[in-house]
């Protein structure tokens, strides 16, 4: 049951901000998905999104595992962020700079998730800065200062395993600080 | 004049340039106080912000008084005593480093003038006096000072620096700055120039954000030794965090911003608290510094603020997955 895992990181975010490969990028097997064919708007972004979670893990040298959720991105599956994040480590949320109004994409998922960030802690990765740069790293820590919030904030390629690593690296500073 | 505070009018914006400029005003009077700057509609004020791009706009410009400082927001430079052009579409984080330089210098001189002694934090230039050492000092300074400069040195391909909008351009590639980083500095030399030479000389070339180079050479030359004017028992904090994906960093800088994210501590109580050598914590300093990301404190009541305390029951899951990820 996945409310048993505790050591977990819950990475978060909107359709197509890259949670899935951001997990397969540092996870120790291709996760687990429960993808579906997307219709709409949302077939705009990507061919099948996430209806329930992605799961993965990596394993210690001693054995031991940190599990890896990702959560739905179509905020219609919310009901599941409380289960999945119950117990979490800290956040990871990506956002996707393409979409239309990124920040506030960010201020939402803040917002939906501001219990668990409170406990714990929370990265921030913006993805696809390449492809749109409506948006760059100082309006999203514009934004965050606007709400008296600092929280790292990072241009991101979620195929990248360093970038990944640097948004982990970032969170554990924060969650043994 | 009002001297609590500073006036500032926008005229002639476009809905969304005057969105930006009342969020730059926002963030800085919550950084600074309510009082910092007043926006209000008279066009009397000593900060002027407008947009010049239509016949109105440039007729309010030319109508201005030479005294008051005007931002402006255009597509082409505008000239003239006391102007600031700022190229469109103008961000709200550009327009507020642009209005903190000038309050700052607008309440030096009132204070200078009037003897008022109301505490507002100083300018955060070099000390003129102070030799420039090495080309980090040499870009900061012109980026401080808001001005244009063509640094060049003999052999070496020359590079622009646009330090109203935070711009590196060079001819060839952004590593240029590569080769300026151990040179005798003597061999140097900055020649200011102005925004139209600056864009005429340096058409097509490549640019790139000034931040991420002053953030590099900061690096590359500090070498331990903060920066003229600043003190290691200064209690000082990050207003955000350094962009570690795109910016060279240590594992300690993590930690250094982890710490300096949440509360207001000196140089030397973070190196007592991490023992994390002082070089490294010097130059992670002197980099953020020149990236604007650092608050000196000004309130000593918020000197008791601390972020919550985490517990440590997962310390040691979180030090298995770093050393799993090899990012201990």
């Amino acid at each position: 049951m996945l409310q048993l895992n505790t050591d977990k990181i819950i990475f978060t975010g909107p359709v197509g901000a890259g949670k899935t490969t951001a997990i397969s990028s540092i996870s120790d097997t291709p996760p687990v998905s429960t993808d579906v064919n997307t219709s709409g708007e949302e077939r705009k972004l990507k061919d099948s999104t996430t209806v329930a979670m992605d799961y993965s893990y990596i394993e210690m040298d001693d054995g031991t595992k940190v599990h890896l959720y990702g959560t739905p991105g179509q905020t219609r599956f919310d009901f599941m962020w409380k289960i999945l994040t119950k117990g979490g480590l800290g956040l990871v949320l990506l956002i996707n700079n393409d979409h239309p109004e990124p920040v506030k994409q960010m201020e939402f998922y803040l917002d939906s998730f501001s219990d668990f960030i409170d406990e714990t802690g929370v990265v921030i990765g913006v993805t696809r800065t390449s492809i749109n740069d409506q948006a760059n790293i100082e309006d999203y820590q514009a934004k965050l200062f606007e709400r008296n919030q600092i929280f790292p904030v990072f241009e991101v390629d979620s195929r990248s395993e360093g970038d990944i690593k640097v948004l982990i690296q970032a969170l554990l500073a924060i969650l043994a600080n | 004049m009002h001297i609590g505070a500073l006036h500032i009018s926008g005229v002639n914006l476009q809905e969304v340039e005057q969105k930006v400029l009342d969020v730059a005003v926002n963030i800085i009077c919550d950084e600074k106080g309510k009082d910092y700057l007043i926006v209000d509609d008279n066009p009397g004020s000593e900060i002027l912000v407008l947009n010049a791009d239509s016949a109105e706009g440039s007729k309010i410009l030319n109508n201005a008084s030479e005294n008051q400082v005007k931002i402006v927001f255009s597509s082409s430079t505008q000239s003239g005593k006391n102007i600031i052009t700022m190229p469109t579409p103008v961000r709200v984080i550009a327009l507020k480093n642009v209005l903190i330089k000038i309050a700052e210098q607008l309440y030096a001189y009132i204070i200078s003038k009037k003897g008022h002694l109301k505490a507002v934090k100083k300018p955060t230039v070099l000390p003129e006096a102070q030799k420039i050492e090495n080309i980090f000092q040499q870009l900061l300074q012109i980026k401080l000072a808001n001005k244009c400069s063509l640094i060049s040195s003999t052999g070496l391909p020359s590079i622009y620096i646009d330090g109203v909008n935070g711009r590196f351009i060079t001819e060839k590639s952004t590593d240029d700055i590569e080769k300026y980083l151990n040179l005798d500095f003597n061999s140097v030399e900055s020649k200011e120039i102005s925004y139209e030479q600056l864009n005429e000389y340096s058409k097509n070339m490549p640019v790139a954000a000034l931040n991420s180079i002053l953030w590099r050479c900061a690096l590359a030359c500090s070498n331990g030794k903060l920066l003229p004017g600043h003190s290691e028992n200064t209690p000082v904090k990050l207003t955000s965090w350094p962009n570690f994906s795109r910016h060279g960093f240590k594992p300690d800088y993590f930690k250094l911003a982890a710490i300096m994210a949440k509360q207001y501590i000196s140089l030397m109580e973070l190196n007592r608290q991490t023992q994390i050598p002082f070089k490294e914590i010097t130059d992670f300093y002197n980099a953020a510094f020149a990236v604007d990301i650092i608050e000196t404190v000004t309130d000593k009541s918020k000197l008791k603020k601390t972020g919550p305390i985490k517990s440590s029951q997962n310390k040691s899951i979180l030090k298995k997955l770093a050393q799993r990820l090899g990012i201990n």
